[in-house]
């Protein structure tokens, strides 16, 4: 049988060679693109506070503006994401990664008084806490066996805010946005 | 979708028994002069060394001078069991295609092949995860257990392919083909990408291709003596064909 298949072999091997070769190196450049551990997804809404100045010459500007909330906290958590230790212009809030809704609660402080007994600032809060919810939509992959899951957030709506003048900037959560200063929502003072 | 398709290329089969002159007693230089079937003997080192994954894959393909009509059809399934997440994935394939034998004047029919495939699939797939690794513990969320899964998902891709089927006795043959799967699509899905697709291999988000391999024996029915052109227009009849 050998002396009949080899030399046929040896005629048509330059084309089955160059099939090859071909297929090899597109799997050479298809094996470089290996899947790594890494995710840009997160599950941080972020919210910016900022108001709008009027300049000289009559342009409006949106600049950041320094906030304190009593607390922020969400439906459904125990934690308080945010308190009155911290002034900042910009939150960063995590939705819920069990639902494809969840709803955030800011506890304003009214004004701010001085126990010179108790030594230690007594806030007085808005008794009408605001509120802005959002949805999402929830997208599963395994990224590799050994990596585990990866859920992504798109697809952001604002369902309710209670602030005055809110807007759905971004609609993706991702570590990006954290990078980028890119605000998923604002809310105009 | 593949039962039609496997109804579309049995007709076409059909129809080049009978176009090539068979039926009528004339045989023609294309006329169809064997059915080959075989089986993938790797299902059962998968079912006994793989946790993960299984499959039964049937080929058969018809002799048409120094090309062949390829099928293939494939039943699959692949299975993750890790501590934060289960995935399951269920389901059938297809391919169909031709090759070109580069051994066409070979007397003892052996045959060095490539090819191109069009190949399709069909699944369910479900994963199980905990929410507790994606979580920063500061967030105070609870880890759950959440659900996702697909139904009917599709996807199909092209193959190019490339193998050996070496007459081992008589009309038994062993053979490998070794593909490359290019340009896949999948149909959308809602939540849960699928990562395995059942013929492909891993859907994974950086590569649109995959290699992949099989073994196959196979068992070649003659219609009839098989005539081999060489290049000088010689006739060499396959002598071990008993028709």
């Amino acid at each position: 049988m050998e002396t009949v298949f080899m030399p046929i072999v040896k005629r048509r091997s330059n084309t089955f060679i160059f099939f090859w070769l071909i297929v090899l190196s597109l799997n050479w450049f298809v094996a470089c693109q290996s899947e790594e551990c890494v995710s840009i997804y997160n599950n941080y809404l972020f919210v910016g506070f900022v108001k709008s100045d009027t300049l000289e010459n009559g342009k409006i500007e949106l600049n950041p503006l320094d906030t304190v909330f009593y607390s922020v906290t969400a439906e459904g958590n125990d934690s308080v994401f945010y308190d009155q230790s911290i002034v900042t212009s910009f939150l960063k809030l995590p939705v819920n990664p069990s639902a494809e809704f969840t709803s955030f609660k800011f506890e304003m402080i009214d004004s701010i008084g001085y126990d010179s007994l108790l030594m230690r600032n007594i806030y007085y809060i808005n008794p009408t806490p605001h509120t802005i919810s959002v949805s999402y939509h929830r997208g599963e992959r395994i990224i590799v066996d050994d990596c585990g899951i990866e859920i992504s957030y798109s697809k952001l709506t604002l369902v309710d805010s209670t602030f005055q003048n809110t807007l759905l900037l971004n609609d993706k959560l991702s570590r990006l946005n954290d990078i980028n200063d890119k605000f998923n929502i604002e809310v105009l003072f | 979708m593949i039962n039609s398709t496997l109804k579309y290329f049995f007709s076409i089969f059909i129809w080049l028994i009978f176009s090539s002159g068979l039926a009528f007693g004339q045989v023609g230089r294309y006329a169809p002069s064997a059915l080959r079937i075989g089986a993938d003997p790797g299902t059962l080192m998968y079912t006994v060394f793989s946790e993960k994954r299984g499959f039964f894959e049937l080929e058969s393909d018809v002799d048409i001078d120094k090309f062949f009509l390829v099928a293939n059809y494939g039943l699959s399934s692949y299975d993750l069991n890790e501590d934060t997440y289960s995935y399951s994935n269920n389901g059938t394939y297809f391919r169909i295609g031709a090759d070109i034998n580069l051994m066409n004047k070979d007397p003892n029919l052996n045959i060095a092949f490539f090819g191109i495939r069009y190949a399709a699939s069909r699944f369910n797939d479900k994963l199980n995860y905990n929410t507790k690794t994606m979580i920063h513990p500061d967030t105070g969320w609870p880890s759950t257990w959440e659900e996702s899964s697909n139904d009917n998902v599709r996807a199909r891709w092209f193959e190019l392919v490339s193998g050996m089927k070496i007459r081992v006795v008589k009309q038994l043959y062993f053979g490998f083909t070794i593909r490359y799967k290019i340009f896949k699509n999948v149909s959308p899905v809602d939540e849960l990408r699928p990562y395995y697709i059942p013929g492909f291999g891993k859907n994974i988000v950086s590569s649109n291709s995959a290699f992949g391999f099989n073994y196959y024996v196979s068992y070649r029915l003659p219609f009839r003596k098989k005539i081999i052109y060489t290049e000088n227009d010689k006739v060499i009849e396959d002598k071990k064909s008993k028709k």
